[in-house]
């Protein structure tokens, strides 16, 4: 990242990618052919299912983005605006194309808007934004309205109960302020975008997720694991749902 | 006009240093080459002189005479030639 973007000696241990919708598919398959093996899915990286993680033995972690959380435009179309405004970076003697420092600034901050408790994301936002200049600040607030990111910059600034009626808000809520798992999944069947979406995903919040479970051990998991770890599952959900009467009759009673 | 031999990173090799190590990756499948500092310096006057000039500047740099450097010199060349992270060149001198 810019130097002007990132507070000095942010390290990362991996590298993010941001790839044209229209070029995923072929991406995908030259990470295959080069060695890069996928340790997770789309539809399992993240509640905002944006990226996908890859490993390669002598690279070590890749993250591909088929889109940014927080940006409201078509993937595509805020693609091509970044595109069109790249900037290179050298890494290692290699110009790399990037986001231009502002935009790259916008996605920094949308990032650690989403990071709910994460101390590094607090540092990369005093820097990033309340320490910008006006004028960066501005650049900033330009490419917000460009990207059509409000909600997720709303998120940014404090502002996100503004976004109560955008179907991203319960997910946007549970991702900056923290959340039961079964809140989170509650937000995913909201954001899906037609009924047979939030059927598919709601059908996933029922399974483990073993993407996340191999990760966890470090192979691929047998069935009793698999079976062990859904039983975990279905106690959490349990006892988040009781808790969650148990407060809100608690709440009903004071009122 | 003859042709002096230079050595020249391959293509698509990425060089990176930190800590006084260096490192050089090929592109894009690896694999990643460490260079320890004297291996490093030696890379760096081998991209800056002529490939027949490198032993006697490296001998220099490090207070030796040619002889006492040429076979660790020779080796690290190769060896990064060999890993296709370096190449000689003929350039018109």
């Amino acid at each position: 990242m810019d130097a002007s973007v990132s507070p000095p000696g942010r390290a990362s241990s991996d590298v993010d990618v941001l790839v044209a919708p229209d070029e995923l598919g072929p991406w995908l398959s030259l990470l295959a052919q080069h060695g890069w093996r996928p340790i997770d899915r789309f539809e399992t990286g993240s509640s905002f299912e944006h990226s996908q993680t890859f490993h390669h033995d002598v690279w070590g972690h890749l993250d591909v983005h088929r889109r940014v959380p927080g940006i409201g435009a078509d993937p595509a179309v805020a693609f091509r605006q970044l595109w069109d405004r790249r900037t290179e970076a050298v890494v290692a003697g290699c110009a790399i194309p990037v986001p231009e420092p502002a935009a790259q600034a916008l996605i920094l901050c949308l990032h650690a808007a989403r990071s709910f408790g994460s101390p590094r994301a607090a540092q990369d936002l005093a820097f990033a934004w309340t320490s910008a200049t006006p004028a960066r600040q501005s650049e900033i607030l330009a490419w917000v309205t460009a990207l059509d990111a409000q909600l997720g910059w709303a998120a940014v600034t404090g502002h996100l109960d503004d976004f109560r009626d955008d179907p991203a808000y319960r997910l946007w809520v549970v991702a900056s302020r923290g959340g039961t798992r079964l809140e989170e999944w509650r937000a995913r069947i909201a954001v899906a975008p037609s009924a047979s979406a939030k059927l598919r995903t709601a059908a996933r919040a029922v399974l483990v997720n073993t993407d996340s479970l191999a990760i966890n051990l470090g192979r691929q998991p047998t069935t009793p694991e698999v079976l062990a770890a859904l039983g975990r599952r279905a106690r959490i959900a349990l006892w988040e749902t009781v808790s969650g009467l148990v407060q809100r009759l608690r709440g009903e009673g004071r009122g | 006009m003859t042709a002096e031999l230079r050595w020249v990173l391959a293509e698509d090799v990425a060089v990176a240093e930190d800590a006084g190590y260096t490192y050089l990756a090929a592109l894009p499948d690896g694999p990643i080459v460490v260079l320890d500092t004297v291996a490093g310096v030696i890379l760096q006057i081998a991209l800056d002189v002529p490939a027949d000039k490198v032993t006697a500047e490296v001998a220099a740099a490090y207070g030796k005479v040619p002889t006492e450097v040429d076979a660790a010199v020779s080796e690290c060349l190769s060896g990064l030639e060999r890993a296709r992270l370096l190449r000689r060149v003929g350039a018109r001198g």
